[in-house]
């Protein structure tokens, strides 16, 4: 029975000659920290480990490649059949046929391309705005900063749906007045949360270290600080998309969103609400569109978010 | 003198998703009746690990922890939830590092100890408000009557951890537990605390286990001292003994990285060269023989992992282990514990 | 403390005269013509002269500064009268505010003991079924429009239940303009037929809000029971539960119930999906419509109540959580 002392791998004792091994074998033990990564590996490790995330990375990607595919294969959102309305789903149409005769696939697919656009494009706005407004608060600090954040805490007194009514009566109706709406209410979140990361790393000391040296203000703020605050804003970025088709659905439902005939998601829905009990599809198919859609973005957001989070374990 | 607490092969790891992490591999130790035992060692020795097996402290579902803790003749690795919550605070204190974050930022000092009196004893909540007074008068801090409605936040660094020590003291244990007690708090305060600590537990009849980094605040205050390495107890020994006689190349190196009020202005401070291993793939044979000046493989350095008291690798291949050995004495865990002295040119005793 | 709350108040004050602006602004520097509009109707093409006699009536001709005067004085003494209808508008909060009050405090309720129910479960027993599948519930109600799960409702208990004869306690109204404000007790409990009302649009409303509930009190009380103090209180010898209730829960609920006060403000604003989808009289629906129509004393007057319990609730949140964090001093240091 050997002793348990003994580790497992050497085997018996060979006499060797009296060398001493402290100082050589130094370097070996610090190999053994275990693999190193990057922090895009690791982020990417752990959002891949992430079932849900990955699943709402999956359904964004179909559904990025319904909108591009999509409108090459359905027929034009706004034909409308002369011989049949209010149709359940068929083989011919489907997701049935709406009370004017227009087929609801098509216009549902097209819907999904409508939404994604107005989402992507909102969220890219209202980003670049928040961006910079909130590096200027949180950098420069004293009155611009107090100045720029009442004015946040105004806007974001005002209940959203009025200021997003009042911006649309600005711009009128019409896809480029809803990006503008969207973005312009969208923009608050990401303003803070850029503040907030910049007047913390602020204080950093290699940022005073750059200061020191003299590197102007905008390059320390471009250089150094932004991407240290991307990480939160990239999540914003994600969750935005999903926020701003929603918002964009709830504007059209409400009627003052994309104007008719487009085929915009939320109309759809208010389109179907007379015909609820004797067409439930022409509701139910473009709803679903909708949540799987924001489904998709809010999981990738969240997945990105735990996925970036490092303190932790 | 009567054996308190005796710890025997304590084996604590921690399953992580890279595995299993071997925190504490095999630790033998022990505390009697009066003792202060100062436990030593760097960051990631296992020092605080084996403090947190003592209660049971560790995160359940990934933990692996075996070994025999053993106190008033039951082990406590296993034991009752009952019999556990009894021992906890009511026969064994512990006091945290940082007492900021041990304490709940939400109720008084007060509350909070008087809550642990009456988990241990029937007694009224007046009752043990005074009690609570007492404690907090104990431990030096003034105008307890009125401190003992305010919140941790309310309190300095240095009286925030007095607090802490009146609170484990409340319920009179026998034995209290110390993790890094000063490391969070002001320079200027931590000789203060500890002296107090050590004390205030002597006059309430409790034994002290000290975790801590620091080898130079053992000498005044600690009985009896272990030396841990990498999940290792390396060397045990009365203070006296460990400081006139280190044994441990580890030992002897961390003495000579401590400043000295005897020491002539010309003496070096040196430092050990090299880097703590990682437990999740220890070093083969004796874990520091990476940075040991004096390990060699044919003494087996490389290969087997010493003991502190056993006898030489040959006597235990060839299964006699020589005779009985004291093991509250003087142990080093080092293949060449017979010669480290000279070869290191340790001078004295 | 006093002092805390005069100041919060007067900064409330400005906030919201910005928040008038702001909108006043944004309504005036349309190329919609509110005269225009309420002149024209529904899209048919008024003469000029129509236009500028409206303008007149409604004192559109006015300088701005003199309109913004009149406008806010109006506000402030809720004395404004409806562009279109010629209401007061007085009366439309009077009729409309315990209308969206009623609604916001119900799916308050609903979201607090919903929401934080299901978050402390998810939390004790983490990584199992039950919260594997509150939590996707959760994060799914959070992706579904409000309007797409209201009618969701109406179609399954009123058109399903109908078609398939369901029994007549599960047979909800789907059209609502039952709401009677005078068969409410105690201005919060409705009786049985007022109750069937409620229901659906309250738990609708409550959707989003209990999503984002259930999830926050996840996080902290995951956080909360990993915390040192916890710690502390276990090797103190306490009891699992007393440690769950005293030390990990007090904790965790903290910006739990913070979340929740502030939310209250957004639910009586944010109403509006909702009660159009209920047909629910509220605040909300009446200035969408009003905005629609650049029915500029409705939209302003009743926004700014709006703004105002948003404002106020705010202040209660912070007010109460002193309380709940001694941490927190109220000396405005945040």
């Amino acid at each position: 029975m050997t002793d348990p002392r003994l580790t497992p791998e050497v085997p018996a004792q060979q006499p060797v000659a009296d060398t001493p091994i402290g100082v050589v074998a130094l370097d070996a033990t610090l190999a053994d920290v275990g693999p190193s990564r990057s922090l895009f590996e690791d982020a990417w490790r752990r959002f891949r480990r992430n079932k849900l995330a990955m699943f709402g990375l999956f359904l964004v990607i179909f559904l990025v490649l319904v909108a591009i595919i999509g409108p090459f294969v359905v027929q034009s959102p706004t034909k409308l059949s002369k011989t049949v309305i209010l149709e359940p789903p068929t083989n011919q149409h489907l997701f049935g046929v709406d009370n004017k005769g227009a087929d609801i696939f098509a216009r549902v697919v097209h819907g999904i391309r409508l939404s994604l656009f107005i989402g992507v494009m909102a969220t890219l706005l209202e980003t670049f705005i928040g961006i910079a407004v909130g590096a200027l608060a949180g950098w420069y600090g004293k009155w611009v900063d107090s100045v720029a954040m009442r004015f946040v805490d105004i806007m974001l007194g005002i209940p959203y749906i009025i200021l997003a009514y009042a911006f649309i009566t600005v711009f009128g109706k019409g896809v480029p007045a809803v990006i503008f709406a969207l973005a312009f209410t969208a923009w608050l979140q990401t303003a803070r949360t850029v503040r907030a990361g910049f007047i913390q790393v602020k204080e950093f000391e290699y940022i005073e270290a750059a200061r020191a040296l003299g590197v102007s203000g905008p390059r320390i703020m471009l250089r150094h600080i932004l991407p240290n605050v991307l990480q939160p804003v990239v999540v914003l970025m994600a969750v935005g998309v999903g926020s701003a088709i929603l918002s964009e659905a709830a504007l059209s439902f409400l009627g003052v969103g994309v104007k008719p005939p487009n085929p915009s998601l939320g109309l759809m829905v208010s389109d179907a609400q007379s015909f609820l009990t004797s067409a439930p599809y022409m509701f139910l198919f473009p709803g679903l569109a909708i949540v799987l859609t924001v489904l998709g973005f809010l999981l990738v957001g969240d997945g990105l978010r735990d996925a970036l989070d490092v303190k932790d374990n | 003198m009567g054996r308190l607490l005796e710890i025997s092969d304590l084996h604590v790891g921690f399953r992580t998703e890279d595995g299993v992490v071997q925190a504490v591999r095999g630790v033998d130790m022990s505390i009697d009746d009066g003792d202060v035992l100062a436990v030593v060692g760097e960051s990631g020795s296992g020092k605080s690990v084996t403090a947190l097996s003592v209660l049971g402290l560790h995160p359940e579902g990934r933990t692996n922890m075996t070994g025999r803790i053993e106190w008033e003749g039951e082990n406590l690795i296993g034991a009752k939830g009952d019999r556990l919550r009894q021992v906890r605070g009511g026969e064994i204190a512990m006091i945290f590092q940082d007492p900021l974050s041990a304490l709940n930022p939400v109720y008084t000092v007060g509350k909070q100890i008087i809550e642990m009196l009456q988990s241990h004893r029937q007694i009224s909540k007046a009752d043990a408000k005074n009690r609570a007074i007492e404690m907090l008068e104990l431990v030096g801090i003034p105008q307890p009557q009125r401190r003992v409605d305010n919140f941790p936040h309310e309190f300095s660094g240095g009286m925030r951890q007095r607090a802490m020590i009146a609170m484990a003291l409340s319920c009179d244990p026998k034995l209290v537990i110390a993790d890094e007690p000063t490391t969070a708090l002001d320079v200027t305060v931590q000789a203060q605390v500890l002296e107090l600590l050590v004390s205030v537990s002597r006059q309430q009849g409790a034994a002290v286990m000290l975790i801590t980094h620091d080898l130079g605040v053992v000498a005044g205050l600690a009985n009896k001292v272990a030396v841990m390495y990498a999940g290792k107890v390396v060397e045990q020994a009365s203070t006296d003994e460990l400081f006139d006689d280190p044994t441990h190349p580890y030992t002897i190196g961390l003495l000579r990285s401590l400043p000295r009020v005897d020491a002539d202005g010309d003496d070096q401070l040196v430092p050990i060269g090299g880097q703590p291993p990682s437990m999740l793939n220890p070093p083969a044979g004796c874990a520091f023989h990476p940075r040991c000046a004096i390990a060699r493989s044919e003494s087996g350095c490389d290969s087997m992992m010493p003991t502190l008291f056993d006898e030489t690798p040959a006597a235990i291949v060839s299964g006699t282990t020589g005779p009985a050995v004291d093991r509250s004495g003087h142990g080093a865990a080092c293949w060449r514990r017979d010669e480290s002295r000279a070869l290191l040119g340790v001078v004295g005793a | 403390m006093a002092v805390f709350i005069v100041r919060r108040l007067f900064s409330l004050a400005v906030t919201l005269i910005g928040g008038f602006t702001l909108l006043f602004l944004l309504f005036f520097t349309l190329p919609s013509d509110p005269a225009r509009v309420i002149s024209g109707g529904n899209g048919r093409n008024p003469s000029p002269a129509v236009i500028a006699n409206t303008e007149r009536r409604l004192g559109l001709d006015k300088p701005i500064y003199e309109q913004y005067w009149n406008r806010l004085k109006d506000t402030v003494t809720l004395s404004g009268i409806s562009f279109q209808t010629r209401e007061p508008v007085r009366d439309m909060v009077a009729e409309r505010l315990p209308a969206s009050l009623r609604l916001a405090v119900w799916a308050m309720l609903i979201e607090a003991s919903v929401g934080v129910g299901s978050g402390v479960l998810s939390a004790r027993r983490r990584n199992s079924i039950a919260d594997t599948v509150t939590t996707t519930a959760a994060v799914v109600a959070g992706a579904i429009p409000v309007f797409v799960l209201g009618y969701l409702l109406t179609l399954v208990t009123g058109v399903y239940a109908f078609k398939h004869n369901w029994p007549e306690w599960a047979h909800f109204p789907t059209l609502s303009t039952n709401y009677d404000a005078d068969e409410w007790y105690l201005f919060f409990i409705p009786n049985l037929k007022q109750l069937e009302l409620l229901v659906q649009p309250a738990i609708i409303l409550a959707s989003v809000s209990t999503a984002i509930v259930a999830r926050l009190t996840r996080t902290t009380m995951l956080e909360a029971q990993t915390a040192d103090h916890v710690r502390t209180a276990r090797a103190k010898g306490l009891t699992e539960k007393a440690i769950s209730r005293r030390h990990v829960l007090r904790n965790a609920l903290i910006p739990v119930v913070t979340f929740i006060g502030i939310d209250f403000g957004t639910l009586i604003g944010f109403a509006i999906l909702t009660e159009t989808v209920f047909q629910w009289p509220g605040l909300g629906s009446k200035v969408a419509r009003a905005a629609g129509q650049s029915d500029l004393p409705v939209v302003l007057t009743l926004s700014m109540v709006v703004m105002l319990m948003y404002g106020l609730a705010n202040l209660a949140v912070d007010i109460s959580y002193a309380k709940l964090d001694p941490r927190i001093r109220l000396s405005g240091a945040k």
